[in-house]
């Protein structure tokens, strides 16, 4: 069997994972706690992967980002090379899972009552008490954001076949390759496969689920 | 509480981990002999003429040959954007022209390597269809084709249909698979009565094939290039003479291909 | 002493607070949305004003003109809401010693020990707060406050999640708690009682404005105007005009009435409002009628049994009976001794020294408003027979 599709997606789930956490929780808590102009346009914005079609949202980042697109000539310039990468894999996965993270953070700061994070902004400076408070009183919601995102990510099809492309032994991620296998009637090489992603994932919920008071 | 987060830093540790080291190995093959690469972009119906001629190519010129498979259009569009493909192998001219008026192919390069054919296909087993006025019977419910509106062996079975006056009866039974090896695995898991096929993927033993005459469809000529971002062009073309020479053409010949020169 | 004067906007309510409160208790009182803790977030810097300044022991805080604007944790400010405010996910010790930094960790400790044997909850530094009490819990979030030893300390209707026995031997504790504190401190409430006995200075708040701020009996018994008399429970407001009897005194002029005031009266012939606490007017023995000052006869039209005490309506005979009822406090003992109840005849007294004229409401004060205020006071002067009894 080949293993190199089965590191490449548990490498860009994780990758991914870690992005769209970083700026799910950013975005989460900036829809949360300020008010701004064009905050509702925002808020749809980051939902449009969950709505738009893959292929769609695949083209248009490729439209962006490939050698014709206006931040694709940046990148060329710069010598980095981000489409039909390993990179847009990681892009398009995150893409993918970024709204997953905010919605299920969201949910958890609006839960925090918001008396607390008032007293203590008397006793200590914002981004203490965002580490110290917030955070910690949000950790569930931002757990579950991230399994989301990392099954989102092993799952990634649509816009990373279009961005990163299918090619084997590069951007070939699992269930690229399982397709792949499907579509030459490979269907051993395919089930093995399918075996693994659920294998992955179980091992994953299961691990989860003896930590204290996790509920997803 | 204390071990939650244990738990949760420990995981979050082994998911860093699986980061390391940073680059994600592009799948070299020995260190220190570097192959040179050639990345193959072709279209579905390629799959099988392709995975045998291939290897004979990796032998004889030390390379190594990627093959990536998929509709000519999706192809077509993601080598404009920059894709890393050298040498692109269509399943219709069209698609090549296109490149080349925009620049992504070398002028030069663009070879028709082929004339692909239609077939009419049923399962092994099942009644046999003698001609396309056959769909219209009763027992056949529902027949694949690849979609008219982008895959070349779609627009030809259409073509075809059209030609052969029935249709307007076949239609309302159509189920257009994405692209023609989607259509053979709808036949394949018995998903569909019959289905329209390229010749070269319909030899497989559970299939059954039927000839449609040509003269019902303008010919899909399928022609290559070499792109212009190509890091190898002269491999790249030498993959093309490859096949379209004396250790491919018989190849071809074997799955179905009218070749250039010939028919 | 805490100075402030700004104002801020939010979906179309103006917040226009203007106050000074001195060292001790200071109570913010008023109706639910009066503003009450929307001052507290923009003193303590959560909110932004638009205009105005707010100024700490001389310390300019916030100045709309000279943008400033200090950060919440620098304003040397705790604020303590109910018990639920307390970080459910950190002990108590760590709830307690948020706030200090900057501290070494053996000043910490000190701190922490002295603040729980203050709150008197040694045992309990290791443990969460969901293991306390509501009682245990409001202390601590008390203390959290106190032990960064600020100048101005914030308490946002603190007991009004607690009930009645807790509420009050909280009090006790808090007051006690304060008389150590050498800061001033700003108590919300929506409870006049509580307001009286927790503070030394009353400032009444409705409508986003501060309507009058002063010393507790100031307020209580000389509220400036009907809408401070009504919030304060001065609810028997009428209006009449000056004359002179024939005595050539200044009285007031009601309804065929003439009262005697201890006071200055406006010019004769003004028109003039005034008021009176229900529990300054007095019943009146009938051997005693002749001793007593504007006195009038009439009967009593309904009662509210309070379990405590009695609230009476009361009805003049003669033209006085157009003014509507007077609201009488009356307590148990006297209630039993004069054999009260309803369409009992007797006598009242308006004590001279006890009216008190208020200055004329400008049209700011809306008919709406008004009838809102008395709705939440309990007691209203054009009570309907059936809604008294629900009282």
């Amino acid at each position: 069997m080949d293993f190199f599709p089965i590191i490449l997606s548990l490498r860009v789930a994780s990758l991914s994972s870690v992005l769209a956490g970083l700026f799910g929780i950013g975005l989460a808590w900036l829809l949360t706690h300020r008010r701004f102009p064009g905050r509702t346009l925002l808020e749809s914005v980051v939902i449009l992967p969950l709505i738009l079609p893959p292929t769609v949202v695949g083209f248009y980042l490729l439209v962006l980002l490939g050698h014709s697109g206006p931040f694709g000539k940046a990148l060329e310039a710069a010598g980095l090379e981000v489409i039909f990468t390993w990179r847009a894999a990681v892009i398009a996965a995150t893409g993918a899972s970024l709204p997953l993270v905010v919605k299920a953070v969201q949910a958890a700061f609006e839960s925090i009552d918001p008396r607390l994070e008032s007293a203590a902004r008397t006793l200590r400076p914002a981004a203490s008490v965002l580490f110290t408070v917030t955070l910690p009183l949000a950790w569930r919601g931002i757990l579950a954001g991230l399994i989301l995102a990392f099954a989102r990510g092993m799952g990634e099809f649509g816009i990373t076949l279009m961005l990163a492309g299918s090619i084997p032994d590069r951007t070939q991620t699992l269930p690229l390759a399982i397709y792949d296998a499907v579509q030459s009637n490979d269907l051993t090489q395919a089930n093995a496969l399918a075996l693994v992603t659920i294998g992955i994932i179980t091992a994953l919920l299961l691990i989860l689920s003896r930590l204290p008071r996790v509920r997803l | 509480m204390a071990r939650g987060r244990l738990w949760f830093c420990i995981m979050f540790l082994a998911a860093a981990a699986t980061l390391l080291p940073a680059r994600v190995p592009e799948g070299q093959s020995a260190p220190g002999v570097s192959r040179p690469e050639l990345i193959v972009a072709a279209a579905a119906d390629l799959v099988l003429a392709l995975r045998e001629i291939a290897p004979a190519f990796e032998k004889e010129h030390q390379a190594k040959v990627t093959l990536m498979f998929g509709s000519s259009g999706q192809l077509a569009q993601q080598i404009l954007h920059g894709a890393p493909v050298d040498v692109f192998f269509a399943a219709n001219e069209s698609f090549v022209q296109d490149l080349r008026e925009r620049g992504a192919v070398q002028p030069n390069s663009v070879v028709p390597y082929a004339q692909g054919q239609i077939v009419l296909a049923t399962q092994r087993g099942r009644p046999a269809l003698s001609a396309l006025r056959d769909l219209t019977r009763d027992d056949v419910k529902r027949v694949a084709i690849a979609n008219p509106a982008h895959a070349p062996y779609g627009m030809a079975a259409r073509e075809a249909l059209v030609s052969a006056g029935v249709w307007n009866q076949v239609q309302p039974k159509l189920v257009y698979g994405e692209n023609i090896r989607q259509v053979l695995q709808f036949l394949q898991t018995g998903n569909v009565d019959a289905a329209i096929l390229a010749v070269s993927l319909a030899q497989v033993p559970e299939i059954q094939l039927t000839r449609i005459d040509s003269g019902l469809y303008r010919p899909i000529v399928q022609a290559a290039a070499v792109t212009t971002r190509s890091q190898h062009p002269d491999l790249a073309r030498a993959f093309i003479r490859f096949v379209d020479g004396p250790q491919g053409r018989p190849i071809m010949k074997r799955y179905g291909f009218l070749l250039p020169g010939e028919s | 002493m805490l100075e402030i004067d700004f104002e801020y906007r939010l979906n179309g309510f103006t917040l226009t607070p203007a106050l000074t409160a001195e060292r001790g208790v200071t109570a913010l009182y008023g109706p639910s949305g009066a503003g009450k803790s929307l001052t507290l977030l923009c003193l303590v810097g959560l909110r932004r004003p638009e205009r105005g300044w707010i100024r700490l022991n001389g310390r300019t805080l916030f100045d709309a003109e000279a943008g400033t604007h200090m950060a919440p944790h620098l304003r040397r400010m705790a604020l303590v809401f109910q018990e639920y405010a307390l970080f459910p996910h950190m002990t108590v010790a760590r709830n307690l010693a948020y706030g200090l930094r900057g501290i070494g960790r053996a000043d910490v400790r000190d701190r922490l020990d002295a603040m729980l044997r203050l709150l008197r909850l040694e045992a309990f530094g290791d443990r969460y707060p969901g293991e306390l009490s509501g009682g245990q819990r409001q202390r601590v979030a008390l203390g959290r406050g106190l032990i960064v030893q600020p100048e101005l300390l914030l308490l946002d209707e603190p007991f009004s999640a607690l009930d009645q026995m807790e509420r009050e031997r909280l009090r006790g504790e808090v007051l006690e708690l304060l008389q150590g504190f050498g800061g001033s401190t700003i108590l919300v409430t929506h409870n006049l009682q509580e307001a009286y006995l927790m503070a030394g200075q009353i400032a009444v708040i409705d409508g986003g404005r501060i309507l009058q701020s002063g010393p507790r009996d100031e307020v209580l018994q000389r509220p400036r105007d009907r809408r401070v008399a009504e919030h304060v429970g001065a609810t028997n407001i009428f209006g009449g005009s000056v004359t002179r009897d024939d005595s050539g005194s200044s009285v007031i002029a009601w309804h065929g009435e003439q009262l005697a005031f201890a006071g200055t009266l406006p010019p004769t012939g003004s028109g003039v409002e005034f008021c009176i606490r229900p529990e300054h007017v007095r019943l009146v023995w009938p051997e005693r009628m002749a001793e007593r000052a504007n006195v009038l006869h009439g009967q009593i039209t309904a009662e509210v049994e309070r379990g405590t005490d009695y609230l009476l309506w009361f009805r003049a005979d003669g033209p006085a009976a157009r003014a509507g009822e007077i609201v009488i406090n009356c307590s148990e003992h006297l209630h039993y001794l004069m054999k009260i109840q309803v369409g009992k005849r007797l006598w009242i007294s308006l004590p001279p020294d006890k009216l008190h004229v208020l200055i004329p409401v400008s049209a700011e004060g809306t008919a709406a408003e008004v009838a809102e205020t008395r709705r939440q006071m309990g007691a209203n002067i054009t009570l309907s027979p059936s809604s008294r009894r629900q009282l």
